[in-house]
């Protein structure tokens, strides 16, 4: 288990790294050639790709293929030049896209247009847009305007107008979940799992492009490739592949492209997801509680589980895709941690005191094979001072919580949140990062309620770690609401009490008084 | 101090005094809890746990009509009418007000807590019982003693959620009803014992103890020459409307009216009807005339009733007694007659150490306060020597029943306990002031005793004749226990024919053995609950070298991944014990569990355990079985395993299918029972065998030790064709097989394994 995370914190910390560079290459004065930049800049740890020239030998045109209607989108711009980078390393893919885009019309440009394909549409967990130079994060919508029968366009508007034949880049950076499938579907306990990514050898577009190229990066070594248009050879190179690059690829261009390869470890894939997050004023406490619904979506077990062989021979496990143990994050000044079943408290965890988080290890009972579920749930009580800001001089309060805390590599299929905020709260106004299924707003009854506490319950569908940011909730508390709690209690006591004094003095005797008492 | 202010000072302290044992009754019952988790800690309840889950979910009458498909496959088990319903209706009834107040409690954790927060109330009931056979600080004592009492601590501690829980509270709530209704005579106090009565027989089989003993106590009564009209009020009160009660529940329908051991209360009532009439007649005939009838009619209903009694015994119509109830007249009847009653440990006889074990000192000071009881003997003194003699002889018989004996011994023992402490604690000016004389009763109701109380005629012997001088009697004594200070009451109980004790040194030293004793006494059911009877089944805690705890969860570690990772309707099938957790847990379904109604399918199921392969695969696939499981303690050295268990398989399999399975053939020459290369082929070849050492050899490297039974392993394990390996838990405790599936190529499994192991069989040649 151990050993699994560690891989996990070397992707993690090289991600980090490569961060890091291009934070470094971002600098203004770096005047860098463009494909150099982006060839090192996303993921310079795998090795270098080889720049290619800009006029290759391997021109190929696909002008016999039948052009593709985007009459849906006004082309105004070209992409002089595209290159994507398809990163297989993970169960989670990501994709970059850079495009150097130029205005060819008349006019001033606001929109750049990005089609995905609606087949995708439900594994696209997250995407988002920003100009490459400046690192200006650009607005991306969807809308339903720009939907046609194949394609999504998601509108990215520009930070400024582009001027007539003026240029820019931008990156489009998008994370695909659930898209790669094992194959073989079965695998024995100790024995590696090989995945199929099936995908377009193109970079979709929206508008013709000059010249684009595909950088596929998986994990190990690349078992088998299989790619249509076959006109221009791919380049395979350890870990790598290579697509293109294509010229003058028109627009919605597509082909096959498929690819196996090895992905150590289990697919994460929590089915649902339920967090309650609770909010008290009198007690000062954010109580949490997540329930998960988990299944390993990977190569499923050949077989039956055996216990004696996993016994002799533990680190052969490594190459499975058996899960032993996950970690998540909780606050450092989380109390009363629990990490429990249907069944009762499995015990099987620890917590770790890191400097400003805690890490809760958890052990489900049994190691998660393939095609394995289980269910857990966890929970904890942390102060409410770090989470709930009152804006001064007003009844004002504003929580800032985490929507969902993710485990790597997971994807979460359904996810719902519940917010419950202390009873009386009005004016509730829920701000949240990305595009949600629904957010909609109730009562619920608990400890000692009278009128029942506003509760938010926010739904999302295909959530990533990408996901993981704060949400505000805005709300009104007044102080009087601070009362009706006492009051609640008191009233109840007082009722206990008034019907305890009415029933002693009933009497029921046959005879009434007659009959002495016998006190 | 003057009596008043005593008086008012002991108004506030017996109410703090008892809500402080109810507090360290339930403290104590929450050992487990504490060190482990708030979760059913025992296999059986998991029943109660998962019904009350289905109440709470499903309403009651879904309840009541619930039939268990999940349970007893393939015959299903109606539960609604199979169930003492008490327990479950309690939880649902607790948890449905907590949430009509908005209090969203898990019905988890009302089943968890219900058994402690029920023994709160038991040690009330103590007192409110201990009360009316002495005074309340007899009272007190009592309800201390039964609070920690360790032999009701083994059944009430939090997270057994078991009938009994709740049960020993209303034995001792019905019985301390009883006596208030025989002593008043009053109907209203009838009435609730029937009710109370009710809700037993609604939780718990033991019902039946109060449907025999308080008719023998009203028999008694009879035969003492103590009928009184009280008697009759309450007696007929409490049978009537009891018994139509009982029988509002589906399990026990019409069994008070067609079962041997109903049939005492049924006769006391006829009888009581009989002698009620007998007294009416002879008020308005002549003595020698009613003598005529008496004779005549005496005669012709004991002819009737022996008669008829015979009849319907013979026909049918009164069902004989059960098994069960001949296993406590006879401790060897089970053994030989019914294995299954004799293999579960606690149908078995208390070894006598237990006594000491569960009740420490309370059981030397047992008879003395039924001897105690034979100087009062009063109408409810009476009662509490019958209980105390058949409960003894019960508990002797069935270490179980120790439950049942618990609450006299504490009441008995208190009675005694407060008598010593009365005698050696009263200040010597009332002692010097105690006036040997006879004494004349006093109704004084206020209590007002001066310095020089009077004692008054509660400990003289009265003739008990007519029911108006006793109900007075009842009143001054009911006065007296109310409102008189404990002082003044311990003078009036003993003082008459008592020497006053005047040394202060001899005084000193009762009372400082007897506070030593009370201190060993605590000290001893702490440290029992806390030792023996606190430690979960469900999860097995053990220390490591370094202190620290480990926790082996393999029941849990199998059971939950039989609940996520099979279909939904696997069937499972392992030896009855572990039924009720698994359908509770694992939420698969069961062959058998432990309501063990269908001898027969348990005999099926050792049958398949005890069998070769060929047979027993026979039997899984007849059955639908999916998975087989078992328990393995070989690894860690768990002694309750299986193969342990394995005899009492194959006795009841044997008593079923003689042809099939045979005791001696598991038993070596020697007449051993052995497992290691010694083990006769018949238990080399059977399921049970295979599946516990399947691989096991491996382990170790082919010098495998059982470290249950301390055996040498032969280094070639045993092979499994018809089943392979599911899952084995963490520490081997669980291992779960699959069935295998009939081959595709219509092979044997025997063959089609051999294959797959590379061995080439030789085929016939034609």
């Amino acid at each position: 288990m151990r050993f699994i995370h560690s891989q996990a914190l070397v992707v993690i910390v090289a991600s980090f790294l490569v961060a890091g560079q291009v934070a470094a290459f971002s600098s203004p004065e770096e005047a860098a050639d463009f494909e150099a930049f982006a060839a090192q800049s996303e993921f310079a740890d795998y090795g270098t790709i080889p720049v290619m020239e800009e006029d290759g030998p391997q021109q190929t045109h696909f002008e016999s293929w039948s052009e593709k209607d985007v009459s849906i989108v006004p082309q105004n711009i070209k992409i002089t030049n595209l290159l994507r980078t398809l990163d297989l390393s993970r169960p989670l893919i990501r994709e970059i896209t850079s495009a150097a885009i130029q205005n060819i019309a008349e006019e001033d440009v606001n929109d750049y247009y990005f089609p995905v394909d609606l087949a995708y549409m439900s594994n696209l967990a997250h995407i988002t847009a920003e100009n490459r130079k400046t690192k200006e994060a650009l607005e991306l919508v969807k809308d339903e305007q720009y939907l046609d029968g194949q394609f999504q366009y998601y509108r990215i508007k520009l930070s400024s107008p582009l001027t007539p034949g003026e240029k820019m880049q931008i990156t489009i950076k998008s994370s695909l979940s659930n898209i790669i499938r094992p194959f073989p579907t079965h695998v024995g306990q100790a024995e590696k799992q090989k995945v199929l990514y099936f995908g377009n050898p193109f970079a979709l577009t929206a508008y013709p492009a000059t010249k684009q190229k595909t950088t596929v990066i998986t994990p190990s070594n690349v078992l088998d490739v299989l790619h249509s248009p076959d006109e221009v050879d791919v380049v395979i190179k350890n870990n790598q592949v290579i697509l293109g690059p294509y010229n003058d690829v028109s627009a919605l261009e597509h082909g096959i492209f498929e690819i196996q390869y090895q992905l150590t470890g289990a697919i994460q894939h929590v089915r649902h997801l339920r967090r309650d997050v609770e909010v008290s004023h009198w007690g000062n406490n954010l109580a949490i509680e997540e329930h998960y619904n988990f299944v390993n979506n990977g190569a499923q077990l050949k077989g039956q589980f055996s216990r004696i062989d996993y016994q002799r021979n533990p680190m052969g496990l490594r190459d499975g895709n058996g899960i032993l143990g996950f970690i998540t994050q909780i606050p450092k000044l989380a109390s009363e941690i629990y990490y429990r079943d249907e069944i009762g408290n499995i015990s099987t965890s620890a917590i770790v005191h890191q400097p400003d988080h805690v890490q809760l290890h958890m052990k489900p009972r049994f190691p998660i094979f393939g095609g394995w579920n289980t269910t857990w749930y966890l929970g904890y009580n942390a102060p409410l001072d770090g989470y709930v800001h009152n804006v001064p001089k007003s009844d004002k309060y504003i929580l800032k919580v985490p929507v969902f805390v993710p485990m790597k590599d997971t994807t979460y299929e359904q996810v719902e949140i519940r917010v419950v905020l202390p009873e009386g709260s009005q004016n509730v106004k829920v701000h949240i990062p990305f595009e949600v299924e629904s957010i909609a707003q109730s009562t619920i009854k608990t400890y000692m309620d009278s009128a029942g506490r506003s509760t938010v319950t926010i739904e999302a569908r295909n959530l990533i770690e990408d996901h993981a940011q704060d949400m505000l909730i805005e709300y009104e508390y007044s102080s009087a609401s601070y009362l009706t709690k006492p009051f609640a209690a008191a009233a109840m006591l007082m009722a206990v009490f008034a019907t305890s004094m009415i029933v002693s003095r009933l009497d029921f005797k046959i005879g009434g008084s007659a009959i002495k008492k016998n006190k | 101090m003057s009596v008043e202010t005593t008086s008012t000072v002991a108004r506030v302290l017996k109410p703090t005094i008892l809500i402080l044992i109810a507090l360290v009754a339930i403290s104590s019952r929450l050992f487990s809890i504490i060190r482990f988790e708030s979760v059913i800690h025992e296999f059986d309840p998991w029943f109660n746990y998962r019904t009350t889950q289905h109440l709470v979910k499903n309403g009651f009458y879904d309840f009541w009509n619930w039939f268990d498909e999940k349970s007893w496959y393939p015959l299903g088990r109606v539960v609604g009418g199979t169930v003492y319903p008490g327990i479950m209706v309690t939880s649902a009834v607790i948890h449905n007000v907590l949430h009509f107040f908005n209090f969203p409690v898990d019905i988890r954790n009302v089943c968890v807590f219900l058994a402690p927060m029920f023994s709160g109330l038991t040690a009330f009931s103590a007192y409110l019982l201990t009360k009316e056979l002495k005074d309340s600080s007899a009272g007190l004592l009592a309800a201390a003693f039964l609070g920690v009492a360790p032999g009701y601590i083994s059944r009430s501690v939090a997270g057994s959620y078991d009938n009994e829980g709740i049960a020993i509270f209303l034995l001792v709530f019905t019985f301390y009803l009883w006596i208030k209704a025989v002593k008043t005579g009053s109907a209203y106090f009838g009435l609730l014992t029937a009710l109370f009565y009710f809700y037993m027989v609604s939780a718990w089989g033991g019902y039946v103890f109060i449907t025999n003993l308080v008719p023998l106590h009203a028999f008694t009564l009879l035969l003492m020459g103590r009928y009184s009209n009280r008697l009759y009020v309450s007696y007929s009160t409490f049978y009537a409307v009891g018994t139509l009660l009982s029988m509002q529940i589906p399990f026990v329908g019409f069994q008070p009216t067609r079962t041997s051991e109903h049939m005492a209360a049924l006769g006391v009532f006829g009888l009581l009807q009989l002698y009620a009439f007998a007294e009416l007649v002879r008020g308005h005939v002549t003595p020698k005339q009613f003598k005529t009838l008496l004779r005549a009619g005496v005669s012709a209903v004991a002819v009737i009733a022996v008669v008829g009694l015979t009849l319907l015994s013979f026909s049918g119509v009164i069902a004989p007694f059960t098994g069960r109830f001949y296993s406590l007249y006879d401790t060897g009847y089970a053994k030989i007659h019914i294995p299954i009653i004799a293999s579960v440990s606690e149908h078995q006889p208390t070894a006598w150490t237990s006594f000491f074990f569960d009740l420490q000192m309370l059981i030397f000071l047992f008879p003395a306060g039924v001897y105690l009881c034979f100087k009062e003997l009063k109408d409810e003194h009476v009662f509490i020597i019958l209980y105390s003699v058949f409960a003894s002889y019960f508990a002797g018989v069935m270490v179980r029943l120790m439950l049942t004996l618990t609450p006299v011994v504490c009441v008995s023992a208190a009675i005694a306990y407060s008598t010593l402490l009365d005698t050696y604690l009263e200040k010597s000016d009332h002692v010097l002031g105690t006036n040997l004389k006879p004494l004349t009763a006093t109704n004084d109701s206020n209590g007002d005793a001066s310095t020089d109380a009077k004692p008054t005629s509660n400990g003289t012997k009265k003739p008990h004749s007519s029911g108006k001088g006793n109900a007075k009697e009842a009143k001054a004594t009911a006065a007296k226990a109310d409102a008189v200070e404990s002082k003044a009451q311990a003078k009036s109980t003993a003082a008459a024919k008592r020497y006053p004790v005047f040394n202060w040194d001899s005084r000193a030293m009762v009372i400082l053995q007897l506070t030593w004793f009370l201190f060993m006494f605590a000290w001893h059911c702490t440290y029992v609950t806390s030792g023996s009877y606190s430690s979960p089944s469900i999860v097995l805690a053990s220390r490591q070298q370094d202190g620290s705890q480990m926790i082996i969860d393999d029941f849990r570690e199998a059971y939950y991944w039989l609940r996520k990772n099979t279909k939904e309707d696997a069937k499972v099938m392992s030896w009855w014990d572990y039924g009720y957790q698994m359908a509770g847990m694992a939420n698969v379904t069961t062959l058998v569990d432990n309501n063990t109604w269908n001898n027969t399918h348990i005999a099926t199921v050792g049958k398949a355990m005890a069998t070769s392969e060929e047979v027993s695969y026979e039997v899984l696939r007849r059955h639908d079985v999916d998975y087989v499981l078992i328990l393995f303690g070989g690894v860690i050295g768990y002694s309750g395993d299986d193969i342990n268990k394995f005899l009492w398989m194959i006795r009841i399999a044997e008593g079923v299918y003689p042809n099939e399975v045979k005791e001696t053939n598991f038993f070596t020459p020697r007449g051993e029972y052995k497992v290691d290369q010694d083990a006769t082929p018949t238990m080399k070849n059977s399921l049970m065998y295979k599946m516990s050492y399947y691989r096991f050899a491996e382990l170790y490297g082919g010098n495998a030790v059982d470290h249950v039974r301390q055996a040498r392993m032969p280094s070639e394990g045993p092979k499994l064709s018809v089943l392979e390996e599911a899952y084995t838990t963490e520490n081997w405790l669980v291992r779960i097989f699959k069935v295998k599936d009939l081959d595709v190529l219509g092979r044997s499994l025997f063959d089609a394994t051999d294959f797959d192991k590379g061995k080439i069989r030789k085929t016939k040649k034609f």
